[in-house]
């Protein structure tokens, strides 16, 4: 059993103190802020609304344990379990920060959240807002922690596998003399390119052009997975 | 070739290096290799601050990328402007000049085709993060040579 604490503005220290006094540890809040969607008139099925704020103190006496109330400028209160609607309210704000483009607070409330009892979606989705944001090194955490417990799930292996470590291959490859004849090119010519889009095989110049499409309409064949296509940095 | 003081290997390949701006507008040099990623040789700038292979565009056009096998909306930030683009993997050569040649599997960047023109004349980058972290390297500046090698 859980108690979350719903008000369409933020909730008083005060407020908080006594609500916590009653209730424990085991107390969440959310505002209307979390709902930014949902219409001022909304009902929400399992919640209670505080008719007089003024009062509150004798109306939670009054609380059962489940109940149905509109959603207006009241505070309104839940008591039942609430493990479900925790888990929402915490992807319905890691939506907003990342539409936000918020990545400090996005940081803080995935951190918060805890991943291990998450279905596979919710960790795919947790994954690409992480991405959306440019949270690199926290979208590889969460792919290595749901591919690890989701193996089935074939959109999170391939997020796994496309974010995890680099794989370093096993059979040695001999030194390559054409990269070794292409460099020596960019040394000995380099400053008399500088700025052109160049075109080289092995060491030795195809084609020059302003720009990387000039360029490769010049060749006989542009698509020759051979030549190395460069700007001359 | 570069070695611990116990025998053990550092590094079991080098190549040269150019040390130059990115762009002409770049105020800082950077170390530019010879590397192939997919088969394809390419120049990239080693920027150990980004994640990732991020390709610049004319690269990414001539890899045939299946965009079914790709992560989608991805953002990263370069040098100040911000990118949006699918990540895949791909096979990335560091090919020596001496020693043995190294190849691994990285996580790369693509920008969005209609990234292009704000990608404008920035190269491919070479990132730290699912791309050169499994990668030992070290630079000689007196002879532009960068050292590489596997982790054992």
């Amino acid at each position: 059993m859980g108690v979350v604490i719903a008000s369409p503005k933020s909730i008083s220290v005060q407020f908080m103190g006594k609500l916590s006094a009653i209730f424990g540890s085991d107390l969440g809040t959310i505002t209307q802020d979390d709902y930014p969607n949902l219409p001022s008139t909304a009902s929400i099925p399992g919640w209670f609304r505080i008719a007089n704020p003024a009062d509150w103190e004798e109306e939670l006496s009054l609380i059962p344990t489940s109940t149905t109330g509109t959603f207006s400028t009241y505070p309104y209160l839940l008591r039942q379990s609430t493990s479900a609607i925790s888990k929402d309210v915490e992807m319905e704000q890691l939506s907003r920060a990342t539409h936000q483009g918020d990545e400090k607070h996005f940081v803080v409330l995935a951190n918060q959240i805890d991943w291990a009892s998450r279905d596979a979606d919710q960790i795919l989705i947790g994954i690409r807002y992480a991405l959306n944001l440019g949270l690199h090194l926290k979208a590889r955490k969460l792919a290595e922690l749901g591919g690890e417990r989701y193996p089935e799930h074939a959109e999170l292996q391939k997020a796994t596998r496309i974010l995890a470590e680099p794989s370093v291959k096993s059979t040695p490859k001999p030194a390559d003399p054409n990269a070794k004849a292409d460099m020596q090119w960019f040394k000995s010519n380099g400053d008399k390119y500088r700025g052109q889009w160049v075109a080289l095989r092995r060491g030795v110049l195809l084609a020059v052009g302003p720009t990387s499409n000039e360029l490769l309409n010049s060749l006989e064949n542009p698509r020759d997975k051979s030549i190395l296509i460069t700007l001359v940095y | 070739m570069l070695s611990f003081q116990n025998g053990e290997l550092f590094a079991s390949g080098v190549m040269e290096y150019e040390f130059r701006g990115a762009t002409d507008k770049d105020i800082n040099a950077r170390i530019f290799l010879r590397i192939e990623i997919d088969g394809i040789p390419s120049i990239a700038a080693v920027d150990t601050g980004a994640p990732y292979l991020i390709l610049a565009p004319v690269i990414a056009n001539r890899l045939s990328f299946d965009l079914t096998t790709s992560l989608d909306n991805v953002s990263i930030n370069n040098r100040g402007d911000k990118f949006y683009g699918n990540l895949f993997r791909v096979d990335v050569l560091l090919p020596a000049f001496e020693g043995i040649s190294q190849q691994f599997q990285a996580t790369v960047f693509v920008p969005n085709p209609d990234e292009e023109a704000k990608w404008g004349d920035r190269p491919t980058f070479l990132g730290m993060q699912s791309c050169l972290e499994r990668v030992r390297f070290a630079i000689d500046p007196s002879g532009n040579r960068f050292y590489f090698g596997s982790l054992p």
